[in-house]
């Protein structure tokens, strides 16, 4: 997947997730629960659904990491470019 | 155990904390959204900033709601206007009082669900809060329980009826959020790491050495600080009162703040 097709991914499952949010247009560089409210349970709904679509493990140390639709990218890409 | 109740002024000083007390603050967002315009007055150009960019006014009056009224709290305890209270962060987000401005051992730690907001206040211990809206319908919550709780955790999430699992589940969420959010490190520290005793002396249990501290005494309780809602505070230390406080509807009329019930905990 391209980083352009895992921030698609990422959207996909917060619109699934909070389907009264609006997501288009999240700013990239932005933490995404300033954006939009998703609090810690939506946030392992999203590390579920990461494993369950895509396989992809992301350990707890790591969760830091996906605070921004930037980090998300920069994260999994090396994670899901054969996906 | 009788429950005292108390009033007083906010106008007036807040009533003394004592070392051996902790309080908590119940808030109504919808009670207090008159007050938005104040309260951004008090807030940070960062915080001002993070209010802007929310996309929804609901959670953006939440927020500042949630902000405006921990500075005001913290600001009464600590004798300084809400505007000079200065917050840092550490690194995993949680909002700290800022060590260079403010030389006092006060601890706070702030949570919000829909139209709550809950704020512990203490000194020299630390302190996590959590609070969920009972009618929260978690989704796939023996999924989550699955991946995320221990298998004891699990297993009594899955061997209770059907109808009654989803608040089995907010009762174990509340606890495991209060005590990473004590901690400070929130997710970072696995949820099956640690397990938490609903009806046992000793509230929880740690599974890894990793993450947790054994030398500190932990101690957990739960409470309904509003109907619909469900909450539960971590703390360490030794055995003090705490006291939960809401406003009465007076207040809107009179400024009066109501203590709602004051419990003796005694670990």
């Amino acid at each position: 997947m391209t980083r352009e097709e895992i921030r698609q991914a990422v959207v996909d499952i917060i619109e699934e997730l909070a389907p009264d949010e609006d997501v288009s247009n999240l700013d990239n560089a932005v933490r995404i629960r300033e954006q939009i409210e998703l609090d810690s349970m939506d946030f392992l709904d999203i590390i579920m659904e990461l494993r369950k679509q895509y396989s992809v493990q992301v350990p707890e140390d790591d969760y830091p990491k996906l605070g921004t639709l930037d980090g998300c990218m920069d994260y999994l890409e090396p994670l899901m470019k054969d996906k | 155990m009788k429950i005292p109740r108390k009033k007083w002024n906010p106008k007036a000083p807040f009533p003394p904390l004592n070392a051996d007390e902790t309080y908590i603050f119940f808030i109504s967002v919808t009670e207090k959204e008159k007050d938005i315009d104040t309260f951004l007055t008090s807030m940070s150009h960062g915080e001002k900033e993070r209010a802007r960019k929310y996309r929804f006014k609901k959670d953006k009056n939440r927020y500042i709601v949630a902000r405006g009224m921990l500075r005001r709290i913290l600001g009464g305890f600590l004798c300084v206007s809400a505007s000079n209270i200065s917050f840092t962060y550490n690194h995993y987000g949680r909002p700290l009082l800022n060590p260079d401005i403010h030389k006092t051992p006060l601890e706070f730690n702030l949570s919000y669900s829909d139209d709550g907001i809950i704020i512990g206040i203490t000194f020299n211990r630390k302190i996590g809060v959590d609070i969920e809206t009972l009618d929260r319908d978690v989704k796939e919550l023996v999924t989550i329980s699955k991946n995320f709780f221990t298998e004891n955790e699990c297993n009594n999430i899955c061997n209770t009826p059907i109808k009654e699992q989803n608040l089995l589940f907010l009762k174990y969420w509340v606890r495991k959020e209060a005590y990473i959010k004590a901690v400070g490190k929130g997710l970072s520290i696995p949820l099956h790491s640690f397990e938490i005793l609903l009806n046992a002396e000793q509230p929880l249990k740690f599974l890894t050495s990793e993450h947790h501290d054994p030398q500190l005494d932990w101690n957990m309780i739960e409470f309904e600080p509003r109907k619909g809602f469900l909450s539960a505070i971590a703390f360490t230390g030794e055995e003090h009162s705490i006291s939960i406080f809401e406003e009465s509807t007076r207040l809107e009329q009179g400024s009066e703040y109501c203590l709602k019930y004051l419990k003796t905990c005694k670990p």
